[in-house]
């Protein structure tokens, strides 16, 4: 089951014709906690860690998620490092964003309190995840990128339903 | 090299940041408009709660905890999730 904070990534090494398709739910470890960023170490980083174990085995690549505030929001990080002796490319990066979307076997009065709706912008720098809960009480939930380069892109958005599948599979 | 960047934002009353062992052995960190609860050994977001003063048991707070599905195929889990697919070139370190 995925959660908030996985990550998967879709990687070949330069030249080769295979791609690779990892995720952080498939072979879940305990997270190592980056020395130095616990909660409060840093300004602004609540808790950072090394999560490459949870990546698969072998992998070239390392993987940080460092969790942070800026006023009211959370943001979440990931660092890459290519720690192999090749050149990578990336195919796609995905981050789950689980929502309480699933309607199907609740009531009426279940689904009412208990369940979301989400609404996806596809607009690149400018795309934005949009969620309320169906009881209209508290804040709207909004996810969005935080930085400005042509990495931090919604360029894309898909509804997974099989826990074995992930974003790429149809292009394998 | 640093991307995949996602901030949550929420409008709520403040409060002091904390950070709390919260039941469970979950670690639970405000920061004004959210709890985030974070699995102990992991530290995937098992719940993120928007709402300022909701305790955990209250219908509110697994807003972003995904829901297991039920079919005559199995159990599934409606999962959404934002991707990108266009190229990227990451060096040697």
């Amino acid at each position: 089951m995925k959660f908030l904070g996985d990550i998967q990534l879709r990687f070949r090494t330069q030249g080769s014709n295979t791609w690779t398709n990892v995720s952080s739910h498939y072979s879940r470890k305990p997270a190592v906690t980056m020395p130095g960023t616990r909660p409060h170490g840093k300004a602004g980083v609540l808790t950072s860690a090394d999560i490459t174990g949870s990546m698969g085995s072998d992998i070239p690549i390392k993987v940080v998620r460092t969790w942070s505030r800026d006023r009211d929001s959370i943001i979440m990080t990931f660092n890459l490092t290519n720690v192999g002796s090749n050149d990578l490319q990336f195919g796609g990066v995905g981050i789950p964003l689980p929502f309480a979307d699933n309607w199907v076997g609740r009531d009426a009065a279940d689904t009412w309190e208990r369940c979301a709706v989400s609404d996806p912008a596809i607009s690149l720098d400018t795309g934005y995840v949009i969620a309320n809960r169906l009881t209209g009480r508290a804040p709207t939930l909004i996810t969005t990128p935080v930085g400005k380069s042509e990495f931090d892109r919604v360029e894309n958005w898909q509804s997974l339903m099989m826990l074995s599948q992930h974003p790429w599979s149809s292009l394998d | 090299m640093r991307y995949a960047l996602f901030a949550f934002l929420a409008t709520a009353t403040p409060v002091i940041a904390q950070d709390v062992i919260g039941s469970k052995g979950y670690s639970n960190i405000s920061t004004g408009a959210f709890t985030l609860e974070l699995d102990a050994a992991t530290q995937v977001a098992t719940s993120l709660n928007a709402m300022a003063g909701v305790n955990a048991g209250d219908s509110d707070f697994n807003f972003l905890l995904p829901t297991i599905n039920r079919t005559g195929n199995g159990n599934y889990v409606s999962v959404a999730e934002t991707y990108r697919s266009e190229a990227l070139q990451l060096t040697e370190s």
